[in-house]
């Protein structure tokens, strides 16, 4: 599979009148569990000498509440263009390449594991700018003109929060936590809409590459789509992103204080309660998430997604946790 | 018990052969693999010890909290049910407690590095 992968990846940048003369090296990267990632060396001098290729396996539909791989490659490019660091797309796939909906893009040096991020040796002085980045390169993608992008869906919280709720009520697992948590959103969904814009949909550490300077390029758009900024806000706070550091909320790097000043510095606008509701929707929305991609691993016989399954409850203690009445 | 034990030692020697022997020999996706396999594995042997004996003090808190009797799946789509018309929220301190309870027992065998699992159990 890897070397008839590798000629039609050949194939595909030719194809574009890129002139490589070889791929001399394919590696299929750790994490992603959604899509496949894969590592591609070539003969070319730099930039292409090495290259990313993102890609859904052939035949396979987007899932559920996540947008096409071209359309991905397309906001991340605009996105870049207005000052958010990321790849440069090589190339967005078409039929004719053989490889399924994807695109290739430069390989942007830097760590992307999590735990390392956080703790890493060498990487001291990035780590204390990385809220900050957050808060500027944030309000940056909020204020991306929507008609630059490619079509996208438009989501209020409330439809948000009922399509979560038909993905918990399909799986038919009665958890009564997940069940307290969908009233409690109920309850507190935001009286108000705000002005609706981009949303990068799962800004979070995992999906950010980080060198000595700091946030070096922000990955992974497929769940991208048009609502309130303070979607992503809250999804970083998620405990499960905070690997451990529980009391470093944004990302387990940064307080919410320094978050606000650079968000609000780069001209975003700031809400408390919706970055509260939008926390525990994302506590919820990965909970519900980890019980589908168990069911999905099991069935598929894959390794990494099927442990997920273990994560559900974690995710129990931090809706608790947050929903609990403070005395 | 003895056997569970027995099982559960089992378990844990495939663990540290997957983590400390053959985990060093592997590369990048598999590396990564045996560890996430080796997790696993550990939450088993956990499980095969202590899991029913979680699902027994669940059933028992259930009863307790409904005030009705029925198998352990029956008692939480009852308690989903009273969620869901409104009857019990995040104010009812029974049902705060019986939910801690049974989460924090599940993470004991799905999760106990979980850094919010340690801070409740006090660790």
């Amino acid at each position: 599979m890897k070397a008839e992968l590798g000629k039609q990846v050949l194939s595909a940048l030719r194809r574009r009148g890129l002139d490589i003369d070889n791929v001399c090296g394919m590696q299929r990267l750790t994490g992603g569990a959604m899509q496949e990632t894969w590592r591609i060396e070539t003969t070319a001098p730099p930039p292409l000498d090495r290259l990313i290729l993102r890609r859904a396996p052939l035949n396979s539909e987007p899932r559920l509440g996540t947008i096409s791989l071209a359309a991905q490659a397309s906001i991340s490019e605009t996105a870049r263009s207005h000052g958010v660091p990321g790849p440069e797309v090589i190339a967005v796939l078409n039929d004719s390449d053989k490889l399924g909906d994807g695109f290739l893009m430069s390989c942007v040096d830097g760590e992307t594991v999590p735990r390392r991020v956080l703790k890493k040796p060498g990487l001291e002085r990035a780590r204390a700018k990385l809220v900050g980045q957050c808060g500027r390169h944030l309000a940056t993608l909020h204020d991306v003109p929507i008609s630059s992008l490619p079509v996208l869906p438009r989501i209020s919280a409330r439809e948000k929060l009922e399509n979560l709720h038909d993905q918990y009520r399909r799986q038919q697992r009665p958890r009564p936590v997940f069940d307290l948590a969908f009233s409690w959103l109920q309850r507190h969904v935001p009286a108000s809409e705000p002005d609706p814009c981009l949303v990068h949909g799962d800004f979070r550490n995992g999906n950010l590459i980080v060198d000595e300077n700091g946030i070096a390029a922000v990955l992974d758009w497929e769940r991208a789509f048009i609502g309130d900024p303070m979607f992503d806000v809250g999804w970083l706070c998620v405990g499960s992103w905070r690997f451990g550091e529980i009391d470093l909320p944004v990302g387990g790097f940064g307080s919410l204080a320094d978050f606000i000043t650079a968000y609000e510095d780069a001209g975003g606008k700031f809400d408390a309660a919706r970055t509260r509701f939008w926390e525990a929707y994302g506590i919820l929305d990965w909970g519900v998430t980890t019980v589908d991609l168990a069911i999905e691993g099991r069935d598929t016989q894959a390794l990494e997604t099927a442990a997920i399954g273990r994560r559900t409850t974690e995710t129990e203690i931090d809706l608790i946790r947050l929903m609990r009445p403070h005395e | 018990m003895n056997n569970r034990s027995k099982i559960s030692e089992l378990i844990g020697v495939v663990s540290h052969y997957l983590k400390e022997e053959l985990r060093p020999e592997l590369d990048g996706r598999h590396a990564f693999l045996a560890l996430v396999a080796s997790n696993l594995l550990d939450s088993l042997a956990r499980e095969t010890v202590s899991g029913d004996e979680a699902a027994l003090r669940e059933h028992a808190r259930l009863r307790q909290l409904l005030g009705v009797d029925g198998d352990i799946d029956e008692l939480n789509a009852e308690l989903c049910r009273r969620i869901n018309r409104g009857e019990l929220n995040e104010n009812s301190q029974d049902l705060m407690a019986h939910l801690t309870a049974t989460t924090l027992d599940r993470l004991a065998i799905e999760q106990p590095a979980y850094e919010a699992f340690r801070r409740e159990r006090g660790l």
